[in-house]
């Protein structure tokens, strides 16, 4: 009950982020706020939502596309989801919006799948300032098309759903 | 009568001359053995100190590879050595973690005890029923009600603060001897340009990896700095592409950077940041670690022959 008035370490504070511990660090050294213990109040981990652009899961109600493989459908799910918020070219997002809010074991599955379409030119990670963003290169959304409908799936990512 | 004189005959003469011939011949045919013999001795000599001379060649031939796989040795041995030093680090500080948590769990009871005080309790109570019952409904009462409300709340939500931050406020302490912690670093620079930065960290692979599951300590603090130092770096030289990336080696937790396109300035930045932050580090000085980098050649790390960095990512 008395949270608001508690200072918190790293760890819960990722856990009220939704992001890694070292990413806390990350948007704490950009927005120059690292308190000289590692402790952050309530009115700090807002503030680093906001310069992170921490989004709240994009998974709620989300249904998943019939597919034979259970994990790329999930993949399927996330890069429609990365395109129906309108993340192309230069409109990017953190990375780790697109697996927020999902069980480890999902979130592990959509951060291999996403670096495997990164090597595959569909999906583009671009290290910044507040994290890693990633968005879809417009000169690949045919091809990201095909892929969200199942009609095809890029081999870099075809290698990692069968490792 | 006829006298005959005593004089050489010619034959005589050439007879001598014949006999010095002969000796002569003897002589040198003597001589010529012994030449011969003697060429031979030497030849001899020459053939065995030939042998030696291609003996002592081999030999140096293999003193020479002898010392180039002692350097392959030395690097492998200094591999071995340093991550056997960071693991046993690594051991010691996942026990003061053990105790790291029992202090949190200590002062945590220890706020919940103070706050059960008599003098405290009804305080804590006024602010459970605003909570729960006050501000949900307080935005229909008049303006002049809210400010007065809201004013008596900020008296309380003041006094509780400072209880709070009185329990809470310093880094959490533990008694023990001080355990040193070294993070061991080193930029890969083939071409002369920094290209990669990589740092292990005397903590177990599995602070990152199961971050969630897991209460904060030593380990987490530990590689937290190390990224702290990566991204002040990053800010100070403009460098703002640089991702931090955490894996494992030998079950250490290893912590990677692409630094294509930095220069020389973003690795004396971080050099003087991680020194300077794991050394000021209240949350390691509270629990009694003493925390240093130290950097090495990236053979030291990373051995040509040996072991890639496994799962960075």
């Amino acid at each position: 009950m008395l949270d608001e008035f508690r200072t918190v370490g790293l760890t819960d504070a990722a856990r009220r982020l939704g992001c890694d511990p070292f990413e806390v660090v990350h948007l704490l050294v950009a927005s120059g706020r690292v308190a000289a213990d590692f402790r952050l109040d309530h009115a700090t981990i807002e503030k680093l939502r906001q310069v992170g652009g921490i989004e709240p899961s994009w998974w709620a109600g989300v249904s998943l596309p019939a597919d034979p493989s259970p994990n790329r459908a999930r993949v399927r799910a996330a890069v429609q989801l990365l395109q129906m918020r309108g993340h192309t070219g230069e409109s990017r997002t953190r990375l780790d919006n697109t697996w927020r809010g999902l069980s480890g074991e999902d979130e592990e599955l959509v951060r291999t799948a996403l670096a495997a379409l990164a090597d595959d030119g569909l999906v583009e990670l671009v290290p910044t300032q507040v994290g890693l963003m990633v968005s879809i290169p417009t000169k690949a959304l045919d091809q990201v098309q095909q892929f969200v409908a199942g009609r095809n799936t890029p081999a870099a990512l075809q290698a990692a759903l069968a490792g | 009568m006829s006298t005959t004189t005593t004089a050489r005959t010619v034959a005589t003469a050439m007879a001598e001359v014949q006999r010095w011939r002969a000796d002569e011949d003897a002589r040198a045919k003597a001589e010529r053995v012994e030449v011969e013999q003697e060429i031979r001795n030497l030849q001899t000599a020459i053939q065995n100190l030939q042998s030696q001379l291609e003996a002592l060649n081999k030999f140096g031939s293999e003193l020479d590879g002898k010392k180039e796989a002692l350097v392959a040795q030395e690097l492998e041995r200094a591999h071995a050595a340093v991550l056997g030093a960071l693991q046993a680090q690594a051991r010691d500080i996942g026990l003061r973690d053990q105790e790291v948590g029992r202090a949190q769990s200590a002062r945590d009871a220890a706020l919940a005890e103070r706050l059960r005080q008599p003098d405290l309790a009804g305080t804590v109570e006024e602010y459970r029923q605003f909570k729960t019952t006050v501000e949900p409904t307080i935005a229909a009462l008049p303006e002049s009600y809210r400010k007065v409300i809201h004013s008596h709340h900020e008296t309380v939500a003041g006094r509780l603060r400072e209880v709070v931050n009185a329990v809470h406020g310093a880094p959490l302490q533990v008694a023990g001897p001080v355990i040193e912690a070294e993070v061991v670093w080193a930029v890969d620079a083939p071409d002369g340009a920094p290209e990669l930065l990589v740092c292990i960290v005397p903590a177990s692979d599995q602070v990152h990896a199961h971050w969630s599951d897991q209460d904060e300590g030593v380990q987490l603090w530990l590689a937290a700095r190390v990224v702290q130092a990566v991204y002040e770096a990053a800010a100070r030289t403009g460098f703002h592409r640089v991702h931090a990336m955490a894996g494992g080696h030998e079950g250490l937790l290893v912590l990677e950077c692409d630094i294509t396109g930095a220069d020389k300035k973003f690795v004396d930045s971080f050099t003087e940041r991680v020194s300077a932050l794991l050394a000021s580090a209240p949350e390691l000085a509270g629990v009694k670690v003493k925390a240093a980098a130290v950097r090495v050649e990236m053979d030291v790390l990373l051995p040509p022959q040996g072991e890639e960095v496994d799962d960075a990512g």
